[in-house]
């Protein structure tokens, strides 16, 4: 039985006039000012084009987006469940497969995106995500990670970074420093085990441009793709909206965010800092972290020393841990 | 060429999905169910059907699969069993509220605790006030012949809901009985191809499902309600063109057997229908003015049939297969529609229940003759003893 | 029961309501008023806010129903003949529904600095009273919130409220959180209840003001089935202007070299462009602002490397003269 082929390749930019001028996440919806995930999704629309059908698991880039009967999408767009983003995406790519395949719809493939929160990736969705990628549907599932789930008031979520206040983790005398379990590593998890997965990558929206060109990479990619993009949420990690793309920048320069793309066994890096920052200037400048002792914040310097130093990511110069 | 088969209910429900034509299936193992699956597989792998068999993760993931399937424009098949059909509930309300019309097939399976294969109702009708479709079949036969009319009546425009097609696990899908395949070009005569009004197509974008508030929600209720309250008309059009089509005589939602002068019957649904039937025969035979009504949808739920059909007769016993602890009737959810259905009625004939089939249990013909012996005892008291009996578990009347 | 208050209309309740948009306070007020009423006026109270999704910029109203202490309070319906209407932002004063309902002796107090009142005022009942006080303004000074300083205005608006009460309760809740807040708070509280204004003659209806009928735009007959929408995009019809907190970008358009840095990081798409001059230096080229999707948040301000976008404080009809549409086919 063969498989439709898709011909589509989504050009790299290269400069940022060449940023496509069109625009398939319009504006008028409901998120927060200086929302990361809008941001986001905006740029992921953009890189996407119009043979584009996106999959909204809830969270905020359901429920702000898409509130009171209103859609800023100006492409196909389906509600999920929180817990099924993966699944309904399945269904939507064997669909078109067969569809083509027997003449009742015409041309390629369209690029179909799940947009999950962290969540919908990597907590109450994830069984639907891992079976995504290993089933080998031609999707993209792309994780905006804003490190809790915001929607519904900012609870902690398994992404959450260690020490971070969240209504489910509110810091206090017995438990002092607020979340005291440290986060999954979801691209590693779908790298280390799903062999139909031939790309997965990290973004930020402190970096636009790069978010679009492995977006388009992702999508050009015959079979399942990752992307977990770093989406500072300014309400939940109480920080002036003004500095969204600051605090996203200070994430990759202190190791708390990692920028990489891996294909097909090889990690390839970008903007890794020659000598990284303390965490202490990314947490200081956040409310969220605003109640860690020094002790604290070693525990999670520690932490994060020892994830660059992980198998893959090499480090130049690296940070002294504190005794 | 019309072809006879020996065929189990799992097999018929493949055979007819087959010449439905179904283009996304969505698989996952549980007993008794899975044999539906592993026929389609086969029929996949060599050719005979041109469609995607997708392995779901799990029941949840393979509603949720075929929710985007038949979203997208194609048509879907799902099915499951027992602790499988509950495990997927969170998807059967967006489902049906979306209006996405896709089948799942339920060969029943009791509820855990603790694992228990046999046949028990309460899987399918704990989800009977999702907005789906639902109704049970009492053979092979009648699984094919529902497969092909639900999609029919499901897919209709002044429909569109997602249909359950249920079948007794064991008694109807293992068992085989004859099945008479009709030509493809028949069904597709019955069967129109699939056409949802707004698919997921990049060429025409929409939205489907986005946040309402709560006064646009009551509205999608009551459309749903509406598309309930105009689903008999639709059904009962494409029962009609079922039986000229094929050269059947199928009743839309009820069957009447040996009622013509009843003063007792048996209202029942699903496998054990089969023995009721010879049950009755006997004690006709035996000058017991005994009948029997048999139900083909439990949604939309037919009241004005149940109501001229039973106020016949001067006391009616309703055969369950399905648990509601601490209901009204103390166990049973039949009853209770039945009841409903006979309240406006100036003449009510009396209704009990019967807790028959439990747990997988058979249901021999001396359980009706003990039925029939409570309601003919009815008759002469002029009142039943109780409401609902646990047939097998009662102290001796 | 200590010090029990006697309300304005004693055979009826007597009904507040709180119009805002998220992270101004209008739910905590509403709560804390409430509070003081019911555990230390000697009053019956209840409070509810309308409940959605939490995020900063989306409409609160918040609803509080006062009564005499031997009637209880069965409804918990919104507020829908208001007493009182406070309204946290000027901007809500466009949509007709924040004023919906008063009655024909009602007052509003309103968040505004001195200057040219707002034409909807007009439409106010002509024995309505009108209450200025720059809430937002004070509450800075005092690094406090605008819901304090209102809240000190309708205390000062009604004396038959205990003041003192419901600073109690104010003072209790803020320490809760940062205790330096609750010494902040009684300032913009104090300051609330001195510096208000009375206009006069600001309305020209007779009789209560018609209550809010939402009609519905669709029925059940009308609602695309399955809630599906058929017109793409179409929040572009949502005007978002209400849920700026003061500040907005100006846009300089000498000083700037048309980089797009700015479209690079606005989630809301705010900015529009235009093809550049035949043979100019630019393919492409930044005409402005559409205010009406602009939620202040000012990243543009901050990734300008040219310095064309600066912020500025928000005044009455500024976004208006500088708005540029971004859809001018569609919306005017």
């Amino acid at each position: 039985m063969t498989v439709a082929v898709r011909t589509q390749t989504l050009p790299p930019i290269k400069l940022i006039r060449n940023v496509p001028k069109e625009e398939y996440y319009v504006p008028g919806h409901r998120t927060c000012a200086g929302c990361g995930p809008a941001l986001q999704y905006k740029l992921v629309a953009k890189a996407a084009g119009p043979n584009t059908i996106f999959l909204g698991p809830t969270g905020c880039m359901y429920v702000a987006n898409a509130s009171y009967l209103c859609t800023p999408y100006a492409v196909p767009w389906m509600h999920t469940q929180i817990t099924n983003g993966g699944a309904v995406a399945s269904g939507i790519e064997a669909a078109y497969r067969v569809l083509l395949r027997k003449g009742k719809r015409e041309g390629e493939l369209p690029n179909i995106i799940v947009m999950a929160g962290d969540g919908g990736t990597a907590d109450i969705g994830l069984q639907a995500m891992s079976a995504m990628m290993y089933r080998g549907h031609d999707a993209l599932f792309i994780c905006y990670d804003n490190e809790a789930y915001a929607n519904t008031g900012i609870q902690t979520s398994p992404t959450t970074p260690y020490g971070a206040n969240t209504t489910f983790t509110p810091p206090g005398s017995a438990i002092p420093e607020g979340k005291t379990l440290f986060p999954k590593d979801v691209p590693q998890l779908v790298i280390g085990g799903h062999p139909a997965v031939k790309y997965v990558a990290t973004a930020s929206i402190a970096y636009p441009v790069d978010l679009i060109n492995k977006v388009r990479k992702a999508l050009n990619v015959q079979g399942p793709t990752f992307l977990h993009i770093h989406s500072p949420c300014p309400k939940g990690w109480k920080f002036d909206e003004a500095k969204t793309v600051e605090i996203a920048r200070l994430a990759i320069e202190t190791g708390m965010w990692n920028m990489y793309e891996w294909e097909n066994g090889e990690y390839r890096y970008q903007f890794k800092p020659k000598k990284y920052k303390p965490v202490r200037e990314y947490v200081k400048l956040q409310g969220r972290f605003a109640h860690l002792s020094e002790a604290h914040i070693a525990k999670l310097q520690a932490f994060v020393d020892a994830k660059v130093r992980a198998p893959g990511i090499p480090v130049a110069t690296p940070v002294p841990t504190p005794q | 060429m019309a072809r006879e088969m020996m065929l189990s209910g799992c097999a018929a429900a493949a055979q007819a999905a087959k010449m439905a034509q179904v283009e996304v299936i969505c698989s996952y193992p549980i007993r008794p169910y899975t044999a539906i699956m592993m026929e389609l597989a086969k029929m996949v792998a060599n050719g005979e059907l041109d469609a995607e068999f997708v392995h779901g993760e799990g029941e949840h993931a393979q509603l949720s699969v075929v929710l985007g399937a038949a979203a997208a424009g194609a048509r879907a098949l799902t099915g499951s069993s027992g602790v499988g059909v509950t495990y997927a509930f969170e998807t059967y309300s967006p489902i049906a509220g979306g209006r996405i019309p896709l089948q799942m097939m339920i060969a029943d399976r009791a509820l855990d605790p603790p694992g228990d294969f046999g046949s028990e109702h309460t899987d399918a009708m704990s989800c009977r006030d999702q907005g789906w479709l639902m109704g049970w079949a009492e053979s092979p036969q009648e699984v094919f012949d529902n497969c092909l009319i639900n999609y029919r009546v499901g897919e209709d425009h002044r429909v569109l809901l997602p249909q359950f097609v249920c079948q007794d696990g064991y008694f109807v899908s293992h068992i085989p009985g004859k099945v008479v395949l009709p030509e493809q070009s028949q069904v597709d005569e019955f069967l129109p191809p699939y056409a949802l009004p707004h698919p997921l197509d990049p060429k025409r974008p929409v939205s489907h499902g986005p946040q309402i508030r709560p006064d646009q929600g009551t509205i999608m209720d009551l459309q749903r309600a509406q598309a309930m309250l105009d689903a008999p008309a639709v059904i009962r059009e494409a029962i009609d063109d079922y039986n000229r089509i094929f050269g059947r005589n199928i009743s839309p939602f009820l069957e009447e057997y040996m009622t013509e002068d009843a003063e007792i019957a048996f209202f029942i649904m699903g496998a054990h229908t089969m023995t009721a039937r010879h049950a009755v025969n006997h004690l006709r035979s035996q000058g017991v003015k005994i009948g029997l009504v048999k139900l083909r949808f439990v949604r939309p739920w037919p009241t004005e049939d149940v109501a001229a059909a039973l106020s016949k007769f001067k006391a009616v016993g309703v055969v369950e297969t399905s648990t509601s602890y601490g209901s009204a009737m103390h166990g049973g959810n039949l009853l209770h529609e039945v009841r409903a259905s006979l309240y406006e009625l100036p003449q009510r004939p009396l209704t009990t229940s019967f807790m028959a089939g439990l747990g997988g249990e058979m249901v021999g013909l001396k359980d009706f003759y003990y039925m029939a012996d409570i309601l003919s005892k009815a008759v002469k008291e002029g009142k039943t003893r109780k409401t609902v009996y646990w047939v097998g578990f009662e102290a001796e009347d | 029961m200590s010090g029990t208050v006697s309300l304005p209309h004693a055979d009826r309740f007597f009904e507040i309501r709180l119009e805002s948009i998220g992270g101004l306070g209008a739910h905590a007020a509403g709560q804390v008023l409430a509070t003081a009423a019911v555990l230390r006026m000697g009053l019956n109270g209840a409070h509810f806010s309308s409940v959605g999704s939490e995020r900063k910029g989306s409409l609160v109203r918040s609803f509080v129903r006062l009564g005499r202490a031997d009637r209880p309070i069965r409804t918990s319906a919104p507020v829908e003949a208001p007493d009182a209407v406070v309204v946290f932002h000027a901007a809500l004063l466009h949509n007709p529904a924040t004023l919906a309902g008063l009655v024909e002796d009602g007052t509003i107090i309103y968040n505004a600095p001195k200057g040219p009142v707002p034409e909807e005022l007009a439409a106010l009942p002509q024995n309505a009273r009108v209450i200025r006080v720059d809430a937002l303004g004070i509450a800075v000074k005092e690094q406090s919130r605008p819901n304090a300083v209102l809240l000190g205005a309708l205390c000062g608006a009604f004396p038959f409220l205990d003041a003192g009460k419901v600073l109690e309760v104010l003072s209790e809740e803020s320490a809760d959180g940062h205790p330096e807040a609750a010494a902040f708070n009684e300032s913009a509280f104090r300051r609330g209840g001195a510096e208000f204004e009375t206009l006069q003659g600001m309305g020209n209806a007779e009789g209560d003001l018609p209550m809010a009928c939402a009609d519905p735009a669709w029925g059940y007959a009308t609602q695309p089935i399955g809630g599906i929408i058929l017109e793409s995009g179409n929040t572009v019809w949502n005007d978002l202007s209400a849920s700026r907190t003061g500040s907005l970008p100006v846009f300089n358009r000498e000083r700037c070299i048309h980089c797009a840095l700015c479209d690079l990081v606005c989630p809301d798409y705010c900015l529009v462009w235009d093809d550049g001059e035949k043979g100019g230096r630019f393919e492409r080229e930044l005409m402005g602002v559409d205010y009406r999707y602009c939620k202040g948040c000012l990243r543009c301000v901050e990734s300008c490397p040219a310095s064309a976008m600066t912020k500025k404080t928000e005044t009455p009809g500024l976004a208006n003269r500088l708005r540029v549409p971004l859809f001018p086919d569609l919306i005017e």
